[in-house]
């Protein structure tokens, strides 16, 4: 049908009005990769759908505050379960073990040496920025430390943000809020601030669970959504913290007369 | 029904071919008169017969194993050692026979209508492989007894029949007598020869999906002859296409040809540089140039290569020599990356070459017709498998082998032990045949927990160079642990580039006492301190070693 459409536009118009139409028919659901169950909360959706679909291709996820790296790799969780691949770049510090234990699928995990080779050299950028491009083509999520985006010029990285949006991945940039690069305009921003360790005590019992507070901020959201999350709990993965709320506190169930 | 008649087939099958070439390639480590077993992804793969004595089976437990055999010797898995011990056999066997199938490491097939007239009968002919096989094998063996060799892998079977599957067969059994085995020609013999076969050789045989041979069994068919006996329009409407296969399988009429086509001689590309290059780039752009012609040729015919021999050769005369293979076939790309994955691990490995490279030569052995490979729909490989592999091939291409990596679970107590990352360049695919290092995604579920690993959750930053900092006391004296796992007191600050914080809460000390038996020995006192920051709690794995503190890891 498109085909037919296409024929009766003319010529001029034909190269990049094709294109267009092509690239914007796709389905809603095919421009948004899954997240964990427990984040779902976080951008206003149900936690009953066991893999909600909420991160939106395209944009660029930034990852900040104390919990920063957990709460990265527990952005990865759902779409590398899902059959997407994720790409790790310039994290030689990943604890691979916490992702594991996260539940993100290693199999499709490719970790990534530093392209920048962490200095400014003109040469280096251009391999950086081949080496950041190509996969982009060829991975759904791209978790990038922060020395990789810093040593990007803000013109390289606003190109491989375009091509990001154009190849539908999602970009993942952990490290701090306040050294992370300006030029960096991220559509996304989580905040994971550490609540508290729980577990051990003054010289006895060992590290269990963590409550994690996340802040889910961005474009285009009216105001920011928090939610209270165990990363880790004490099998090291997400879960939500049970919130005791004035419902099922107060609840009384009344006995009733049997027999 | 059309009579087909299978072409007459020969077998050479050594049961225990992995065993056999660890011998004669280390015969240093491993003796003919140890039980031996090779382990693939912790399991038994084979075993000697003395282990099999002991009641070692492949597809056990290593756990099981060594509980059956307590004296068993371990041998590493290596496709690569089995392949190349295997050679001197398959190049003694092609001095008489020119057209050789090599199933794999242990087994090749080979038509027997030429050979067997010149040799003058089916038993003369076996009795020749015999020879040929065991002057192969005393050329790999430097001094030792081939009996005993042949022996400890489990002996060598001949079997000559009408097909691949009875000639497998009687191989197997001809291994199991010592004995040649030859099976007289016609449909009756045969048939008579697979009938009481159970349906179970189909699996090892003929590659049956293994829950195709459990449904047989359940319908009462437990016997190849039991499924010779229906009719092929029975086994077609109960079984689909298959059925057709079975019959054909049980009733001993498989025509299934050899399935490589003997490459043409003038296929050797040689590219002889008058310049010696030293450097890879040149080196690999020469190449290129070689794998394009080569890969060219093949689309034209409509084939691919599955396996090739690729030679390099220094202006010293020093060469590097290796045969690549990859079951789905190589087209000029791929083809071109083991060539670069060849002179890399040559030129910038241990022993690299003294002057630069004046030769690069690219043999195909193996080329089959090009069937194409299927997208799979529900799981196997997707589109975004195939887009990802291009994507990390282009990446290698850039950064080299060394940069991309995955992880692969090997166990430890330390975090930055418990996965080890591996090339992606090395790993081999379950589809490639076995050849290359395989990937180990998690402990296996009945895996015993690592004495004196830490619980979950593991920390999310390991510092692969652990930072120095210093812990002290409300005094200000530094915290130290004293060789029984005594501290002399209470941590109080931590002390980091300057910065002091003041810690929270702690837990340890966990003594660890690691290979003292050898110079790589360690040991050290593990904590986890959760230290107080204006942005919240900070945990860190922290450990003591030679009286000075060490952040290794960051729950972060």
């Amino acid at each position: 049908m498109s085909a037919v459409l296409l024929s009766s536009v003319p010529n001029s118009l034909s190269g990049p009005l094709s294109e267009m139409t092509l690239s914007e028919m796709t389905l809603a659901r095919e421009r948004l990769l899954p997240v964990h169950q427990a984040l779902a909360p976080l951008f206003g959706l149900s936690s009953d759908d066991p893999a909600p679909l909420a991160l939106t291709r395209g944009h660029t996820v930034a990852c900040v505050g104390s919990a920063a790296m957990s709460c990265a790799l527990a952005v990865l969780v759902a779409p590398t379960q899902s059959g997407s691949w994720a790409g790790v770049v310039g994290l030689a510090s990943c604890g691979v073990q916490a992702a594991a234990d996260l539940g993100v699928a290693l199999e499709r995990t490719v970790f990534v040496a530093d392209p920048t080779g962490g200095s400014q050299a003109s040469g280096q950028q251009t391999d950086a920025a081949a080496v950041l491009s190509a996969l982009v083509d060829g991975v759904d999520v791209l978790l990038l430390a922060q020395h990789v985006v810093n040593s990007l010029s803000p013109s390289l990285l606003r190109r491989l943000q375009t091509r990001v949006q154009s190849r539908g991945g999602v970009l993942v940039v952990v490290g701090e809020a306040k050294s992370l690069t300006s030029s960096l305009s991220a559509d996304v921003r989580l905040t994971a601030t550490t609540q508290q360790w729980q577990g051990v005590g003054s010289g006895y019992g060992y590290l269990q669970r963590r409550q994690v507070l996340l802040q889910l901020d961005g474009r285009r959201r009216a105001r920011p959504t928090e939610h209270q999350v165990w990363l880790p709990d004490h099998h090291g993965q997400l879960s939500p913290v049970a919130t005791v709320t004035a419902e099922n506190t107060g609840v009384v169930i009344p006995l009733r007369r049997v027999g | 029904m059309t009579t087909v008649q299978p072409p007459r087939c020969a077998v050479l099958h050594t049961p225990a071919w992995p065993i056999t070439a660890a011998i004669l390639y280390e015969p240093e480590t491993f003796g003919t008169k140890q039980p031996l077993a090779v382990f693939h992804a912790q399991r038994v793969l084979s075993c000697s017969p003395l282990a099999w004595r002991e009641g070692v089976r492949p597809g056990q437990r290593r756990r099981q194993a060594q509980g059956a055999c307590p004296n068993l010797v371990i041998v590493p898995y290596n496709a690569d050692r089995d392949a190349r011990m295997y050679e001197p056999v398959v190049q003694s066997i092609g001095a008489l026979v020119p057209l050789i199938d090599v199933e794999n490491p242990g087994s090749l097939l080979l038509a027997t209508r030429g050979p067997s007239r010149y040799v003058g009968g089916d038993d003369a002919l076996a009795v020749r492989l015999l020879a040929l096989a065991r002057e192969g094998l005393s050329h790999a063996s430097h001094g030792l007894d081939v009996d005993e060799v042949m022996t400890a892998g489990g002996g060598l079977g001949i079997g000559i029949a009408d097909g691949r599957v009875a000639a497998t067969l009687a191989a197997r059994s001809s291994s199991r007598r010592g004995e040649p085995v030859v099976i007289q020609p016609g449909m009756q013999a045969t048939a008579e020869f697979l009938a009481p076969y159970a349906v179970k050789v189909l699996t090892a045989v003929a590659g049956c999906p293994p829950d195709l041979v459990d449904l047989l069994e359940r319908l009462g068919l437990r016997q190849l002859g039991d499924i010779a006996r229906l009719s092929v329009t029975d086994l077609v409407g109960r079984f689909g296409a298959i059925g057709e296969t079975l019959h054909r399988l049980a009733s001993g009429t498989d025509d299934t040809p050899p399935s490589t086509i003997p490459p043409p001689p003038d296929l050797t590309m040689t590219r002889v540089f008058d310049d010696p290059l030293s450097q890879l780039d040149m080196l690999v752009f020469a190449a290129k140039a070689l794998t394009d012609e080569l890969g060219g040729y093949f689309h034209e015919r409509g084939q691919v290569c599955t396996r090739v021999q690729v030679e390099a050769e220094s202006e010293h005369g020093e060469s590097s020599q290796r045969v690549w293979y990859r079951a789905e076939g190589m087209r000029s790309s791929t083809l071109l990356d083991r060539v670069r994955w060849q002179l890399d691990g040559w030129i910038n490995g241990a022993e690299p070459p003294t002057a630069g490279v004046t030769l690069l030569r690219v043999t195909p052995i193996d080329i089959r017709s090009d069937a194409g490979t299927q997208v799979g729909f529900w799981g196997g490989r997707s589109e975004a498998d195939d887009n990802a592999t291009r994507a990390i091939t282009r990446v290698i291409g850039l950064l080299g082998p060394q940069s991309v990596t995955v992880a692969s679970w090997r166990g430890g107590r330390d975090p930055r032990e418990v996965y080890e990352m591996m090339c992606y360049a090395d790993i081999g695919s379950a589809d490639s045949g076995g050849v290359g290092q395989q990937l180990v995604l998690r402990p296996d579920d009945d895996a015993a927990v690592w004495p004196g690993s830490l619980p979950a959750p593991a920390p999310a930053v390991v510092h692969h160079e652990p930072l120095l900092v210093e812990v002290i006391d409300v005094h200000g004296r530094p915290v130290a642990v004293n060789g029984r796992g005594l501290m002399s007191a209470t941590p109080e600050t931590l002390v980091q580039r300057g910065r002091s914080c003041r810690i929270v809460a702690w837990a340890g000390p966990w003594p660890v006492d690691e290979r003292w038996w050898d110079h790589r020995a360690r040991r050290a006192a593990r904590f986890q301190l959760v230290i107080e920051q204006p942005n919240g709690q900070c945990a860190y794995l922290a450990e003591v070693a030679a009286g000075k503190w060490w952040l290794t890891a960051e729950y972060a």
